[in-house]
Parts: C-alpha cells; structure tokens; sequence
C-alpha cells in the first residue's frame, strides 16, 4: 500500500473516531488516537485538519487549562483532548436553532467574560448579580444550573464557579473580551443622540 | 511578648494568608517582605515543635503567594487581562440582545455525530427482546402485590399484638364511659367522645368504640346534611348496616 493510501485511510480513521457519539463528552483523546492509528497521530490529525479546513472545520486540542500550543510536549498531546470545532464563528440569527435563546447566549457571555476578568473563578454570588442586570431574577439560577450541566460552567465546592470544559474548547477568549469592549454605549445602539453639556 | 501572644501572631499570618490563597483576590495585597521579617524575629524564640511547625507552614504559604504574584503578573501581561471593572461596566451598558451578538462572534461549536450504528442497533434489538415485562421485572425487589385486608381483634389476637383480656379490658373501661352519657343525654357527639390526648389516643378509641357498636351495646347515627356523627342507645337504628369512618391524622390532640 502506498504511503499516500495508508494516510488516506488513517485519516477517515481519526475522523470516524473523533465524531463517534461519546457516553460522557465529545472529543478523543490523544492516547486514544495514538491506539487506533499509530504513534504518528499527530500527523495524522494535521493531515485531517487540512481536509476539515476546506469545509470551514477545525481540530483544536484542548489540555486541562485550555487549548495547546503547537509546541506542545508528546506527553501533553497523549492527555489532551480532540474535538472538530466550527472554524469560523456563527451569528446570534444563526446560532439560535442550536436551542440557544438570546438571553442564553446573553447570560453565557456575561458570565465568561466576568471569569475571565477575574481569572477563571469568581464567588457565584457575584456572578449571579452580574446576570440579574440583565436577565429576570428567576432565570438566573435556572440559567447557571443548565451551564453548569452542559459543562460551560464548574461550580467548585467552595461556593465559586469557573470555567468549565466545553467553554475552553468552544469559546474564543480573546474575540470574547474584544467584542464586548467594542461595544459602543447603549445610547448610541439605540439611535438616541448623544447628550452633551448645555 | 508573652509566649501565647508569639504563638498567636504567627496563626494571625497563616489564616491571613489562607484567606488570600483561598479567594482570588490580588495576592499583592500580601507584605511577603514584612512577613518573612515578623517570622525571622520569632523563630529564635520557638523550642516546642508545634510552634516550630506553625512557623514552617507560614513560609510555605508565603512561597505559595509568590508563586501567585508571579502568576498574576504574567496573566496582567497576557491579552487576556482586562479590568474586572472595565467588564462590568461594558455588560452594564450593553442589551442582552448585543451581548448575545458577542457571545456568538466568539463561539466554535464542537461538531458531533448523533446517529446510531448498525451494532448499537443490533444490541438495543437484542436487550430489547429479552427485557421481562415490567410487572415481573421488579416482582423480586418490591415481593408480590397482596390484597388488602382488615384487623380485626381477632386477628391481633392470633398475631399477639393484643390480647383477648386487654381487649376486653379497654372495651368495658370505654363502655364504662360511654353508657352514664348515653343515660343521661341520649346521643353523643361521635367526634368530642373519641377525641383523645394525641391522634393515636383517638384512633385507640374509635376502634374500641367500634367494637362496642358491633357487639350492639351502642348504635351510630349518622346526619350527613348536618355532617354530624352520634353515638345513640343500640335499637334506635331501623335497620343495622356498616358505617364506615374515617379518620384523619389531625385528629385527636386537641381538634
């Protein structure tokens, strides 16, 4: 078999793998990949990351404080986990039949951009006043028991709640706090002049 | 400084410490500097261990800051770093509407396959085909489904629970009570009459008195307009048939 053939067919591998429903939570891991396709995977998935680019897809790997950089460690890759993200983000208009409400979406970007603010944790307390500004108070707690389920929060037994797994393979950090400082005041969103000294 | 106060001192220091460790509050706000110079006055003063291992714990949760402070300084430095303040202050100003464009533009949903393979198929086919039905499934854990039945004082008898004597002892003292009332005003109220000092008193009462009807030395007298239950003399009632009462928990004890 030529080595362009035993690529091909290790790729689809890696993807069979990679997308196959898991029981507890999306994504391989590397030792896992390493089993089914040889100690060269991580080639392998560079390979596959060139296949998925074409369709607006990524692989990104995620170790135990986020995603890895590309000069990481053998033994980091084997630990770290797998996942085939969207390559480019969606609009609110666009994510919304993926069963996120606007105010879903609201409370999730309220809530990571105050953790990441405040380095990844924060008293639920103070995360629960920041979402009543802008969510009535009954779906607050409601909102932070569903984040927590579907694992873009963790709440820790001390009583605060931190950044949780799916957020640090889904959400993009940086455009995060960009976009929320660009946003301009709520005068001007709403077409209202702005007041000036008389 | 007494003895207890240096003790006291350097426990200060390790729960101030803790306290900064714990929350995640700026570990800058800790003196490293002026801590190690309290600790390095004290430690020649120390000869017992347990002091001597309070002094070892408050180097090592000030080690601890400064791994913090290096830490924080390298995240400061990072493009993460934004003023919490600066933060609140944005989702403040911004509409829920404009934050979920925010939350959008940075979300990478992971991709997933939800579909069933043709062997996870085969398996649920076969797991399916030999599941009991649901009525033999739990038959071993929950035991047979049984009629119900009454107790009699026959049957509590036969279970020794009570004993024929007692029974007859409760009876006569119950009568005993009941006939002079009957004598006297001709009906009684069913409710004032079993009411005892808590809720099992009263349903003591009414099943003695329940006996008592059924050996026909009383009769019940039931106005349901008036929702009213009399205990009357035996033989008033044209034609005797079972009444049955019911009880509830919060009976009894003072109704």
């Amino acid at each position: 078999m030529s080595l362009e053939a035993d690529v091909a067919i290790k790729v689809r591998k890696a993807l069979q793998i990679m997308l196959t429903p898991k029981v507890r939570a999306p994504g391989v891991k590397g030792w896992e990949l390493k089993r089914a396709i040889g100690r060269d995977y991580y080639t392998i998935i560079q390979a596959l990351n060139t296949e998925l680019d074409k369709l607006g897809l990524m692989v990104k790997i995620v170790g135990e404080s986020g995603e890895l950089p590309p000069q990481a460690e053998q033994d980091q890759l084997d630990d770290a986990r797998f996942y085939i993200i969207f390559k480019e983000p969606l609009t609110a208009r666009e994510a919304s039949p993926s069963g996120m409400s606007i105010d879903d979406m609201a409370a999730l970007a309220i809530t990571l951009s105050y953790l990441t603010s405040k380095r990844g944790k924060a008293p639920a307390k103070e995360v629960e006043r920041m979402l009543k500004e802008k969510l009535p108070r009954w779906k607050v707690e409601w909102n932070i028991r569903r984040f927590v389920r579907k694992g873009y929060l963790l709440k820790n037994d001390d009583g605060t709640l931190a950044i949780g797994w799916r957020s640090l393979v889904e959400v993009d950090f940086k455009s995060l706090l960009t976009l929320l400082l660009a946003t301009p005041p709520k005068e001007q969103e709403s077409g209202e002049p702005p007041t000036g000294p008389q | 400084m007494p003895e207890d106060k240096k003790v006291e001192k350097v426990l200060k220091i390790v729960e101030a410490l803790r306290a900064v460790i714990g929350s995640s509050s700026d570990p800058f706000n800790v003196d490293v500097k002026g801590q190690i110079e309290a600790l390095r006055r004290l430690l020649p003063e120390w000869s017992e261990l347990d002091e001597i291992l309070a002094d070892v714990e408050a180097m090592a949760l000030l080690s601890r800051i400064v791994e913090l402070q290096e830490k924080w300084v390298r995240y400061q430095a990072s493009s993460l770093y934004v003023d919490p303040l600066l933060v609140e202050l944005k989702i403040v100003a911004s509409t829920p509407e404009r934050l979920a464009e925010v939350f959008a533009g940075s979300w990478h949903p992971i991709l997933k396959v939800e579909q069933i393979s043709k062997i996870e198929l085969m398996n649920a086919i076969s797991y399916w085909n030999n599941l009991l039905p649901f009525d033999k499934r739990f038959s071993e854990e929950l035991g047979q489904e049984r009629e119900l039945a009454t107790f009699d004082a026959k049957r509590l008898v036969e279970m020794k629970i009570l004993t024929e004597e007692e029974i007859n002892r409760r009876i006569e003292e119950v009568y005993g009570e009941l006939k002079p009332m009957l004598d006297l005003q001709g009906k009684v109220d069913y409710w004032r009459f079993v009411e005892g000092k808590d809720s099992n008193e009263t349903i003591a009462r009414a099943v003695i008195l329940s006996h008592i009807v059924s050996s026909g030395l009383a009769s019940i007298e039931v106005k349901p307009l008036e929702d009213n239950i009399f205990i009357v003399k035996p033989g008033l009632s044209r034609q005797p048939k079972s009444v049955a009462i019911t009880i509830p928990r919060s009976r009894g004890g003072g109704m």
